[in-house]
């Protein structure tokens, strides 16, 4: 969207399981999964997004991706580092609980890592995370991805049509 | 700079059309976008 408008982007965390515990959690495979494909419904909305979706190993504890994702963002690399990290995680089945993996994806993104690891370390970033967290909670916001779009907002990884005409209304209005 | 409000406060429904489908947004009564300035979009993002 960026290659086509004029936008800027600001990223906000959410802790859609906040009660995970650090560890993470060993992953079910759910009824209708394979090795590669998600069950439906998922199956299809990522394929409509065009996202690979590959069942996780395991459901992590996001706070520490969520910091270090606020730390690029702080950097200017919001976008590059998200996108590494989604990567990681729904194409290579990484734990992004875990801070190797962490600092793999700082690493890919040409950040310090070792700046970030302490960072995260000493819990840096904490309260940013969660005074976006409690804002999404203000806002009404119970699901991920929630976009904002100039004054529109819309919950769901939707096809690249949806933000277009999002953009379109937004721009006309 | 001037940010547009986040459409929270008494938002309306809004069907908007794209590829034969219909998705409903919520849309805030705002002033109209500064042409000159780029569009902000935020996102609420978590991994899992």
């Amino acid at each position: 969207m960026a290659e086509e408008y004029n936008i800027s982007v600001v990223g906000q965390a959410y802790l859609l399981r906040p009660d995970t515990p650090k560890e993470g959690i060993v992953r079910q495979p759910r009824p209708g999964e394979t090795h590669d494909l998600l069950s439906e419904p998922l199956r299809s909305q990522a394929g409509d997004a065009n996202l690979v979706m590959r069942p996780p190993r395991v459901t992590p504890n996001t706070m520490y991706i969520l910091e270090a994702t606020e730390h690029a963002q702080q950097h200017g690399k919001f976008m590059e580092f998200h996108h590494a990290a989604y990567q990681a995680y729904w194409e290579d089945r990484k734990d992004l609980g875990d801070l190797s993996v962490i600092e793999e994806v700082a690493q890919s993104v040409s950040l310090d890592s070792a700046d970030l690891l302490q960072k995260l370390e000493t819990n840096f970033y904490t309260p940013t995370v969660m005074e976006q967290y409690q804002q999404a909670l203000q806002y009404g916001i119970r699901g991920i991805p929630t976009f904002v779009v100039g004054n529109l907002m819309f919950t769901g990884a939707h096809p690249y049509d949806i933000f277009q005409s999002a953009m379109q209304r937004v721009l006309e209005s | 700079m001037r940010h547009r409000q986040i459409p929270l406060v008494n938002p309306r429904r809004v069907p908007i059309q794209a590829n034969g489908k219909e998705f409903v947004m919520a849309e805030q009564v705002s002033p109209a976008q500064d042409p000159t300035q780029p569009v902000r979009v935020i996102v609420w993002y978590d991994y899992i």
